[in-house]
């Protein structure tokens, strides 16, 4: 048991440190090229900052890394819990129609061209749009008994907001589509210095609470009716975990965009590297781990270098699926749901 | 003579039916019958009235088949003023079209005239098409070229047409038939004050609102022309539908040209379908002129200030290349573009951090954004911008001057007035070079 423990921090250490080395990389690497020594003495010396290079650094690629690692966080533990919760593999931070809502609000906002408040306009429209689908799911949440009633009214909820979204096409011109699309690709590259302290809180909070309720997830994985014998009350956890999700998905979706696949990718990987699927040793690897899925997906939005970026739900969707099927596939010679054990 | 039936009858649902004696001919039994049902409705008990008017509209239609027939064999003489009629006396040797147009600044069409029709060639009508375009342009009333062998074959000139491009609008008002457009693809991105007024009168029909087509109000219409753009994609491009509607549609490519004259001449184009050359020409050497004029007053400065383009979209910021029409525009203005040396006709995506490294000290930045109306607009919009040099000088011009709502004349009638565009910019990089020139379609943001 010891030397299985060893072996699980010595992966983390190195995922640890693959975190600090892509972070390093996605801060000199970018369509300007810098040499590393300028890089550290851009970020060392104060004087520099307001060079060409220091602005560079300092006001692009810096909070572009620092969203990446936060959003690829956020998604990945609630990617974790919504797996958990739904029983489900294929469930994800949007599952419950999160992204949809916040996908509605800014189209409200970008095609029907109300255009205020700039970026963030697009932040608080989004935000909203979250937030009303959380009430809604809250509300509910006291009349349905079932997680997968849960899920399926998500899943509804989503409908519904694509519905609306393809109808306020019809309205709009081809100007505020190509904003909506883009919006829709994903990008880390919007976020400035100024929207990191609000997006950084709400993750904080929303990374808390899913930290306060892994011990019931835990005993959730064996089963509804044997939580509830242990002692869970699964309402209350129901609840936590949504409000949870919400703030974390609900803010990346905000300052990023809806970002595919790392939310459903991160918890499946993890598992399987860390072979477990306990929730208080899994959170802290799924963190990492998100983080530097994020920051590869980010770096690899630029390699094709002479300044040309690609969008990011483009790579995401690339990095996600290969993992995703190498997953399915070698669990199923492995052994029907062992994954799924503490 | 057939318009002469036309006014004294004045039955607007016959309009073009009775203009065109050849829809006539092969629709005659169904407007007898449409006649016969809408009058008679079934009541045997019929005033006299409307027998009346039965046996009259009966009669209308033999006349009108009779006149088609006798303008046809040629012993009808109508009065031709101009090029603007049906040519009721064909003669093999007569050259339909004496006013010819000549092409120097425009690459993306070629016109070649043969005595009783034109025949058109658009060489690449989108940027991935493989193969060109040849459009003939019939004299109204003229046989039909047997040897020819064109994608669609329109009679000139044409009398009622449906546009699908802002851009094609200031071409229908420089030429003077403005009142022959029935449609328009869809107003919220119309500038055009005449139109808007036109509009209000309840005469032009918004036909693809949204970029989805109404075919049955376009059917229901059946204009003799339809002028639209492709850009080679399958989702996006409605002119294949219309072709397979049986409707006359030709494509328009003045959006490839490089060059603002070469854009601004696609007025050419247009007006080969009316019969209009001689006014295109002048119009357009004149245009030609006055950019050309403008154009060698900065040859002489010396000091050329450094300019950017574009804006960041959600982490792309599109820059015009080096080959562009924009940075064409930059050139004849007197202005250093910073990425003059770039290779590319379209535009470039580059990261934000790529564009502030190149630009950042820039002495003008041209956003080309629709929504900013202000310096707080773009600063609200990501404060990065406010790292720029040009915006920390106020040097930030937008060409939204002339914007409502989703309509930018900068795109409209600046494709036809490269002049002004040009003297916009002049004024902009070298103000005392045009002392009196007010910004037409640009505006400092303050």
């Amino acid at each position: 048991m010891l030397i299985k423990r060893n072996w699980r921090s010595l992966l983390l250490s190195c995922a640890i440190v693959l975190l600090a080395i892509l972070f390093t990389l996605s801060i000199s690497f970018g369509s300007v090229p810098i040499p590393l020594g300028e890089v550290i003495s851009a970020l060392s010396n104060p004087e520099e900052m307001n060079s060409t290079t220091g602005k560079i650094i300092w006001q692009f690629r810096l909070p572009q890394a620092i969203t990446a690692v936060m959003a690829g966080a956020s998604l990945s533990i609630s990617g974790l819990q919504m797996q958990t919760l739904f029983h489900n593999p294929l469930a994800g931070p949007f599952v419950l129609g999160i992204s949809a809502g916040a996908s509605l609000g800014v189209a409200l906002l970008v095609l029907t061209g109300w255009e205020v408040g700039g970026s963030l306009g697009i932040v608080g429209a989004s935000g909203a749009g979250a937030f009303a689908v959380l009430v809604i799911l809250l509300l509910s949440d006291r009349l349905v008994k079932s997680a997968t009633t849960l899920l399926v009214l998500g899943l509804l909820l989503g409908y519904i907001a694509n519905g609306l979204v393809s109808i306020l096409f019809q309205f709009s011109n081809s100007d505020r589509l190509r904003n909506y699309i883009n919006w829709t690709l994903g990008s880390f590259s919007n976020v400035t210095w100024a929207q990191i302290p609000p997006f950084a809180l709400v993750i904080g909070l929303g990374l808390l609470l899913s930290l306060a309720v892994t011990q019931p997830l835990n005993a959730l994985l064996l089963g509804e009716s044997q939580a509830r014998t242990l002692g869970v009350k699964l309402t209350w956890l129901r609840f936590w975990v949504l409000v949870s999700t919400a703030l974390l998905t609900g803010s990346v979706t905000a300052f990023c965009g809806p970002i595919a696949f790392i939310g459903v990718a991160v918890p499946h990987l993890c598992r399987h590297l860390w072979r477990t699927g306990e929730h208080r040793q899994l959170w802290l690897t799924v963190l990492i781990t998100g983080a530097s899925l994020s920051l590869m997906a980010d770096l690899s939005t630029r390699l094709l270098g002479r300044g040309i970026v690609l969008p990011l739900n483009g790579i995401t969707a690339l990095m996600g699926t290969p993992i995703m099927l190498w997953l399915i596939l070698g669990s199923s010679s492995a052994g029907h749901g062992q994954r799924w054990h503490l | 003579m057939a318009l002469r039936f036309h006014n004294s009858v004045g039955w607007r649902n016959y309009t073009v039916a009775l203009f065109n004696c050849r829809f006539l001919k092969r629709n005659w039994h169904k407007l007898d019958q449409f006649l016969r049902s809408n009058i008679i409705r079934k009541r045997p008990s019929a005033s006299l009235v409307k027998g009346l008017l039965l046996a009259f509209s009966s009669l209308l239609l033999t006349l009108g088949l009779a006149g088609c027939d006798v303008n046809n064999s040629g012993q009808a003489v109508i009065n031709f003023q101009n090029n603007d009629q049906c040519v009721a006396n064909f003669d093999a040797q007569t050259d339909y079209f004496p006013q010819k147009a000549s092409i120097k600044y425009a690459k993306g069409f070629t016109v070649s005239y043969h005595k009783n029709y034109k025949l058109v060639t658009i060489d690449r009508p989108f940027a991935s098409a493989k193969t060109p375009l040849r459009y003939v342009l019939l004299q109204c009333g003229t046989p039909f070229p047997k040897d020819v062998k064109p994608d669609q074959i329109i009679t000139v000139p044409v009398r009622s047409l449906m546009v699908f491009s802002t851009t094609h609008i200031p071409h229908l008002e420089k030429l003077k038939v403005v009142d022959r457009l029935v449609g328009i693809a869809d107003w919220s991105l119309v500038y055009s004050p005449i139109l808007r007024e036109k509009a209000s009168q309840r005469n032009l029909t918004e036909v693809a609102k949204g970029g989805r087509l109404n075919i049955e109000e376009i059917i229901r219409l059946n204009p003799d022309l339809i002028t639209t753009f492709a850009v080679g994609n399958a989702e996006a491009d409605t002119y294949p539908k219309l072709v397979e509607l049986g409707l006359k549609v030709v494509l328009n490519a003045e959006y490839l040209e490089n060059s603002p004259l070469g854009r601004a001449e696609w007025l050419k184009f247009t007006a080969l379908f009316f019969n209009q050359e001689a006014l295109a020409e002048e119009e357009f050497n004149q245009i030609a002129a006055r950019y050309e004029k403008i154009a060698r007053l900065t040859q002489k400065v010396t000091r050329k200030p450094t300019v950017l383009t574009g804006l960041n979209y959600q982490g792309t910021w599109y820059v015009a290349g080096g080959k562009s029409y924009s940075a064409q525009f930059l050139r004849d203005a007197g202005a250093n573009y910073l990425w003059a040396d770039d290779q590319t006709t379209g535009s470039i995506p580059l990261s934000f951090e790529a564009v502030f490294a190149k630009g950042n000290n820039a002495d003008f930045w041209l956003p080309n954004a629709a929504m900013w109306r202000s310096l707080a607009d773009i600063t609200a919009s990501d404060r990065r911008y406010a790292e720029f040099a040009a915006f920390r000088r106020g040097q930030v011009f937008n060409n939204n001057r002339r914007q409502v709502d989703g309509a930018n004349d900068f795109w409209e009638s600046g494709v036809l007035n490269p002049d002004v565009v040009l003297a916009d910019l002049v004024k902009i990089f070298h103000p005392t070079l045009l002392p009196d020139h007010n910004l037409f379609y640009f505006q400092k943001l303050q």
